[in-house]
């Protein structure tokens, strides 16, 4: 029994050794794969909102300068900043575009609901330890599951342009925090650290030869 | 708790740290299984709790009465048995299809009815423990096996967690003895069991639940796909079957192991079988045995003429469809199995391979051998179309559009197919079954320590990082018979 239990701890840590191997290799590798193309691009950032009414390419076709949205359907401005990290990285001098609104301040708990948690590996390499101590305190089961993931090396920040279609809910334009209460009881109510928006600030101040445009966005296109 | 989820990593330790370091006699080793195992079902569901004792404790009194000398009395007590379990299964697994059917019946004859149909999920694992308790009764009124007296030991048997959800079905004079016997740790046999573990969630981790994503595509939208699409989703889902049953047997006899329980075997390389009769011999193996035992034989078996032999056989593999599920699909399934293993019956030729793995001696199998398993896998592979389909409408529109867009688009067969990484993992599947084929009861692995070691960690970082990646673990398939 002992010699059972010695050998698996064994395997165990030389498991998680090969992991953290890993993780550090991964994130070389992804770093080389980042490589800014053009330093005058504009990386546009934020939830839905910048997605579905900010058009890259109209964008570039009246600047003459390439435009990328990363903007994600309920991503939290949690998330949105560890993507800018991730590009300002290797274009130091690019211009970010984030979408900002009241709206990003009151959906920053979708940083820790489970799916949308969960989805975010792809910027895992960003979270410093004060992030991972901040998820661990809201959600340690999905922050531990979120530890064990290991992200294939890609240059890919999820994000696309898209026009949202859906016909106008009388709901819809009512403020959002009203609709979250409704759906999402429990974690509405709580409250809640304003991290995100603590995180921008903290990324505008440390880098000062990025140019950052916080637009205030309106709601869907669809919409408004 | 699914096997495949975090919950069950951390649980599982636990278990075995209660189990061998602080329950050290036989009698409290058993009461812990029996208090983990309702604590893994009550997990998912503590309303179907109840149900459980209900089926365990019925079995169990009826066990002393089928044993009564007087064979009438038993008799009468093992039929009470048999409505009882089937009661129960008729009443949470059947009654809707029953229901709906009949009024579907009654408005062919012009006569509306409004039926009360049952509003809960299945519970969980019901086909299975059923079939515990069934096949221990049946083992008493034989006199294969006497009735026990201690409950605990008796709902270990008919609960004990590994096996308890979806198989293998055990016997109660296999498992039984294990039970009531002292358990010694035994290094070798833990060792088998982690590796037994480790290579079940790759199976279902990484293999079934890749495929499940490109199968599900494909059964969704299947009008709009092309024949080659179609026809490699269907392949993709007799591989995405076999990896989610098998992982979750090997995850069970790997668990089991690790407790000093020896479970039986419930699939031993099914795809690489020469005719139907030998699929059915390496495919749910402790599923077609206890269907055998317990109504092929009684029904009269082959020993009564060809024609009773061929009788028999229709009713075993509809029973055995039926068994999987209420829908005209999975009968079909069952008819479809049938009608390839008749001639096999019709000639003398269903036992012609029942021992040795295809290639036993050789690296390679001979021409003949290989064609005779690609045969055999299409055809299974064909009636699992009707397993998949969600309904008998889906299956057939399936095989239609399969048929009529390979005679419009012919060409696309010379190209390579959109589905490549299905391929891939199927070939891994396979390759993997190939190595594993002489040794079914354990991962086989090279003895160079450090290529060993480099394959468990391969594989660890593998299945834990997909499994930290997905939201909820998915289920397996044979949880929903």
């Amino acid at each position: 029994m002992r010699d059972f239990i010695r050998k698996t701890l064994t395997l165990l840590s030389i498991c998680l050794l090969a992991f953290i191997t890993l993780f550090v290799i991964f994130r070389y590798a992804e770093n080389k794969l980042m490589k800014c193309k053009d330093q005058k691009s504009t990386f546009i950032f934020g939830n839905s909102h910048a997605m579905s009414s900010m058009d890259p390419d109209i964008l570039q076709k009246s600047s003459g300068t390439p435009f990328i949205s990363y903007g994600s359907n309920g991503q939290s401005l949690f998330w949105a900043v560890q993507g800018m990290e991730k590009r300002i990285v290797q274009c130091p001098d690019a211009r970010i575009l984030v979408e900002f609104t009241n709206n990003s301040l009151s959906t920053d708990w979708w940083t820790y609901d489970n799916s949308r948690m969960l989805r975010e590996t792809d910027k895992l390499y960003l979270l410093d330890l004060d992030d991972w101590s901040y998820l661990f305190e809201h959600n340690p089961s999905k922050t531990l599951k979120l530890a064990l993931t290991l992200p294939w090396p890609s240059a890919k920040i999820e994000g696309k342009y898209g026009v949202n279609d859906k016909s106008r809910l009388e709901e819809d334009i009512k403020e959002k925090g009203s609709r979250i209460i409704v759906q999402y009881k429990d974690m509405a109510e709580e409250d809640l650290q304003d991290r995100g928006y603590q995180n921008l600030l903290t990324l505008v101040k440390a880098r000062a030869s990025t140019r950052f445009i916080i637009v205030r966005s309106p709601m869907h296109v669809s919409i408004f | 708790v699914l096997f495949n989820s975090f919950e069950f990593l951390l649980l599982l330790p636990t278990v075995f740290f209660l189990y061998w370091f602080v329950f050290k006699t036989l009698r409290w080793q058993n009461v812990l299984l029996l208090i983990s195992s309702y604590f893994f079902y009550g997990w998912w569901s503590w309303e179907f709790l109840g149900l459980l004792a209900l089926s365990t404790l019925l079995d169990y009194v009826y066990g002393f009465s089928v044993a009564a000398p007087n064979r009438k009395k038993a008799k009468f007590f093992l039929w009470l048995s048999i409505i009882n379990n089937l009661g129960i299964l008729a009443i949470f697994k059947y009654y809707n299809f029953f229901v709906l059917e009949f009024q579907k019946g009654f408005e062919l004859l012009g006569l509306h009815t409004n039926p009360v149909l049952l509003e809960f999920a299945l519970p969980i694992g019901i086909s299975f423990y059923t079939f515990h308790g069934m096949s221990y009764v049946f083992d008493i009124y034989r006199g294969h096996q006497k009735p026990i007296k201690n409950f605990v030991d008796y709902a270990v048997f008919v609960s004990f967690f590994p096996l308890l959800v979806a198989g293998p079905i055990e016997r109660a004079n296999h498992l039984l003895p294990q039970v009531q016997k002292v358990r010694n740790f035994n290094y070798r046999q833990a060792v088998d069991g982690c590796r037994l573990i480790l290579w079940g969630l790759f199976k279902k981790v990484i293999i079934a639940d890749t495929l499940a994503i490109t199968v599900d595509e494909i059964f969704t939208d299947h009008q709009q796909q092309p024949a080659l699409s179609l026809i490699l989703g269907i392949v993709s889902f007799s591989f995405q079957i076999y990896g989610d049953f098998s992982g979750y047997s090997d995850i069970a006899l790997g668990t089991a192991k690790l407790f000093g329980f020896e479970l039986l075997s419930n699939f031993r390389f099914p795809y690489f079988s020469r005719d139907i009769a030998e699929f059915w011999r390496r495919w749910h193996i402790s599923l077609s045995s206890w269907f055998r035992d317990y109504l092929y034989i009684p029904l009269g078996g082959s020993k009564e003429g060809k024609l009773k032999a061929v009788r028999n056989t229709f009713i075993i593999f509809i029973v055995s469809g039926f068994w999987h599920g209420a829908s005209w699909n999975f009968i079909t399934w069952g008819f479809i199995h049938a009608c390839g293993f008749l001639p096999l019956l019709l000639w003398n030729r269903n036992r012609k391979y029942i021992s040795e793995v295809v290639a036993h001696n050789r690296k390679l199998p001979t021409f003949k051998e290989f064609f005779q398993m690609t045969a055999t896998f299409a055809f299974v592979t064909f009636a699992w179309i009707f397993f998949r389909a969600d309904d008998w409408g889906t299956a057939t529109g399936y095989i239609q559009r399969t048929i009529s867009d390979s005679i419009q688009h012919p060409e696309q067969f010379l190209h390579a197919p959109r589905e490549k990484m299905a391929l891939v993992w199927i070939s891994v599947l396979i390759l993997g079954d190939w190595w594993h084929r002489r040794s079914e009861r354990s991962l086989r692995v090279p003895n160079n320590p450090y290529v060993r070691i480099s394959i468990y960690v391969l594989l660890a970082i593998m299945v834990i990082s997909r499994m930290a990646k997905v939201d909820e673990s998915s289920s397996f398939i044979y949880f929903q018979f």
